[in-house]
């Protein structure tokens, strides 16, 4: 049945080996990939926040710095003027202003208004600041039994609950390097047919399925290697959280790679030349990897353009990616992603081997 | 049992008849020839038994199987050199035995194709590193590495210094001697007559005569060719009146006569009178050969 695949392997891994500079690249390219994403959007450290408690309260003091220290959060409380000038200079991510006379205010039964302030100038650390006193508010208030308001104004920021862009992008970054890590041995494929060699494996028993398994256990190895690498680093150097577990972080994986194997081997079918193959397959991972949230959030996409990131496989592969990193989810949870992945694979490679041609003609 | 039967084999690409209606058989432990020019329909052909194209109509049965439904089993026993000679220049030459010898069940022992084709200093060397005829030659020994019972061999002595082409030559009878059959193609006429059993000559998509060499030759053999040199102003109307001379082509005083007569027309053509001296030379006499087949049958020479 698959008569001729470990000879077709081994002449792959050969092939690969004296080629040191396609897998450099392949490798380096996930180091760079993660090091320059991870320097430009993870976050600086810990959130620097400050408080100004106008009220005299040492219970009010007391509470926030207990809050503070379970949290591992920097926050400083000091005068109205110093905690201005250290926002100014950015050394503040934002700071809670507590009025005057708050526990009074509680005593009576009335609300106190506090106040946020943050610097406009870093609109991303200025968020997760807001973000991260509004909790301490909503905690003073069930704690101490308050009834604090925070300035209506300010209560509209958008809290992202903390998680850093990188955080929701790393996931997507996978799904970019299994798109393109596994695209090689439809390529080869290509340049393959356009130089004969094919052609003179068609006159022996070899069937084009065999072909295509042995490519994608040549170049498989590689493109794992990539997801490892950016897993790797990214935990390292970046700290990014992987939350669910790492066989099911593999499986996804895996899924993906057959899936994109699939969709590039029916690609392969249809381009006559290696240069037509590798400008079409620019083009669709151009759409992918923006439209698939690969490297940017596609949460508030127009609604136009939404039916078409759910077209796009590579939008199910980052899905399932991301509630497997961010959100601990297991295969049961994400079994709809995959089952979409299982049918890009199956249709891909039914269309390949369907439209397979050994010669150029 | 014939190890091969092709019967009217037609192949169609958009305009061109490349293979126009042809029938033929190729008998077990036969070296047979399909000789004509490029673009005559002999890869097509070849390549169309081979089971690489599928044929728009005819029969093909090779090894008592039907080729046209390009089975497994029939490729298991088949051996294929193409003409454009595809390798993967970053493996090494055994590496490529390696690889196709490996895509077979049957396996012939590698060390003696490599004994066999002269390559064994370049076992280790890279296949884009190789020069044409090694390069030609690891491609005709890739058709044996299964060990196979019919070995197609398209145009493989093209690119090869004659000394080669003549081991090559030897090789090929070897194989006719191991009991294999041999079909290859050529447009080397001196290579279908020197080494085929039985040639096909293929014109324009069809098989214009198929017979041995000797019986081809014998065909037209009744014409000699007279190839000379004009010193003297002679017209070519004094050349055609000389006696037994069927036709005379002169180029830049370069004169080609048929005759029947042969010792008739070279007595009367020295006899020519002229005002200076000798009035030819470097006169030869030749008997015919598959390219006067070849040009008695088209009118035209093989490679135009």
């Amino acid at each position: 049945m698959l008569a001729g695949l470990p000879a077709l392997i081994r002449a792959h891994w050969r092939i690969l080996r004296r080629e040191p500079g396609y897998w450099i690249v392949t490798l380096g390219l996930a180091v760079t990939i993660i090091v320059v994403y991870g320097s430009l959007l993870t976050n600086p450290g810990s959130p620097q926040l400050g408080a100004v408690l106008l009220d005299d309260s040492t219970l009010l003091a007391d509470s926030l710095d207990a809050m503070a220290s379970i949290n591992g959060i920097d926050l400083e409380i000091g005068s109205l003027d110093d905690e201005l000038a250290a926002l100014e200079d950015g050394k503040r991510w934002a700071v809670l202003l507590v009025p005057e006379g708050t526990i009074a205010a509680a005593e009576r039964d009335e609300p106190a208004i506090a106040q946020l302030l943050y610097n406009g100038t870093s609109p991303l650390e200025a968020a997760v600041g807001r973000g991260v006193l509004r909790e301490f508010v909503a905690d003073l208030n069930s704690i101490l039994g308050l009834t604090t308001d925070l300035d209506p104004q300010e209560m509209t920021v958008d809290g992202s609950g903390g998680l850093g862009l990188l955080a929701t992008l790393f996931p997507g970054l996978i799904g970019m390097s299994l798109m393109f890590g596994n695209s090689w041995a439809a390529g080869t494929l290509v340049s393959w047919r356009q130089f004969g060699i094919l052609k003179r494996i068609s006159a022996s028993p070899v069937r084009p399925v065999t072909l295509e398994i042995a490519q994608f256990v040549a170049f498989a190895g590689l493109s794992a290697l990539q997801v490892t690498i950016l897993v790797g680093l990214g935990q390292l150097l970046f700290g990014v959280h992987i939350s669910g577990s790492y066989l099911t972080l593999a499986i996804v994986a895996a899924a993906g790679a057959v899936a994109f194997m699939g969709i590039w081997y029916a690609l392969a079918a249809l381009m006559s030349s290696t240069p037509g193959f590798f400008a079409t397959l620019n083009l669709a991972s151009f759409v992918m990897i923006f439209l698939g949230g690969s490297v940017v959030p596609i949460e508030n996409v127009p609604s136009w353009i939404k039916p078409l990131t759910q077209a796009l496989p590579l939008t199910h592969l980052n899905d399932a990616l991301r509630e497997v990193i961010n959100d601990s989810a297991d295969l049961q949870a994400i079994a709809d992603k995959l089952l979409i992945l299982t049918a890009w694979a199956v249709a891909g490679f039914a269309l390949s081997t369907r439209l397979f041609r050994w010669g150029r003609q | 049992m014939p190890a091969l039967t092709v019967s009217n084999l037609t192949k169609r690409y958009k305009d061109v008849l490349a293979v126009d209606d042809i029938s033929f058989t190729v008998d077990d432990g036969e070296i047979f020839g399909i000789l004509g020019p490029n673009g005559a329909g002999k890869t097509t052909t070849i390549e169309l038994i081979e089971g690489l194209r599928k044929p728009d109509s005819g029969q093909i049965t090779l090894l008592g199987v039907d080729a046209t439904r390009q089975s497994s089993q029939l490729k298991e026993r088949i051996g294929v050199q193409l003409q454009a000679v595809a390798l993967i220049p970053n493996l090494t030459v055994w590496e490529t035995l390696d690889m196709f010898s490996g895509l077979y069940r049957k396996r012939a022992d590698r060390q003696s194709l490599l004994t066999r084709f002269a390559l064994e200093d370049k076992r280790d060397s890279r296949v884009g590193k190789l020069s044409g005829g090694q390069r030609q030659r690891l491609s005709v020994a890739l058709g044996l590495v299964n060990d196979p019972e019919i070995v197609f061999l398209d145009e493989p002595t093209t690119g090869l210094d004659p000394q080669a082409r003549r081991a090559l030559w030897d090789t090929v009878r070897d194989l006719a001697r191991e009991g294999r059959t041999v079909i290859l193609t050529t447009h080397y006429m001196e290579e279908a007559e020197q080494l085929c059993d039985r040639v096909a000559i293929m014109d324009h998509g069809r098989i214009i005569t198929l017979d041995t060499p000797k019986n081809l030759v014998s065909s037209v053999a009744a014409e000699r060719t007279i190839e000379c040199t004009l010193i003297a102003d002679i017209g070519d109307d004094v050349l055609g009146r000389l006696p037994g001379a069927q036709s005379v082509q002169a180029v830049d005083g370069f004169v080609t006569i048929t005759t029947t007569e042969p010792t008739a027309t070279i007595r009367a053509l020295l006899n020519l009178e002229s005002d200076s001296g000798p009035t030819v030379d470097d006169i030869r006499v030749r008997t015919a050969t598959l390219e006067d087949v070849f040009i008695s049958l088209t009118g035209r020479a093989l490679r135009d």
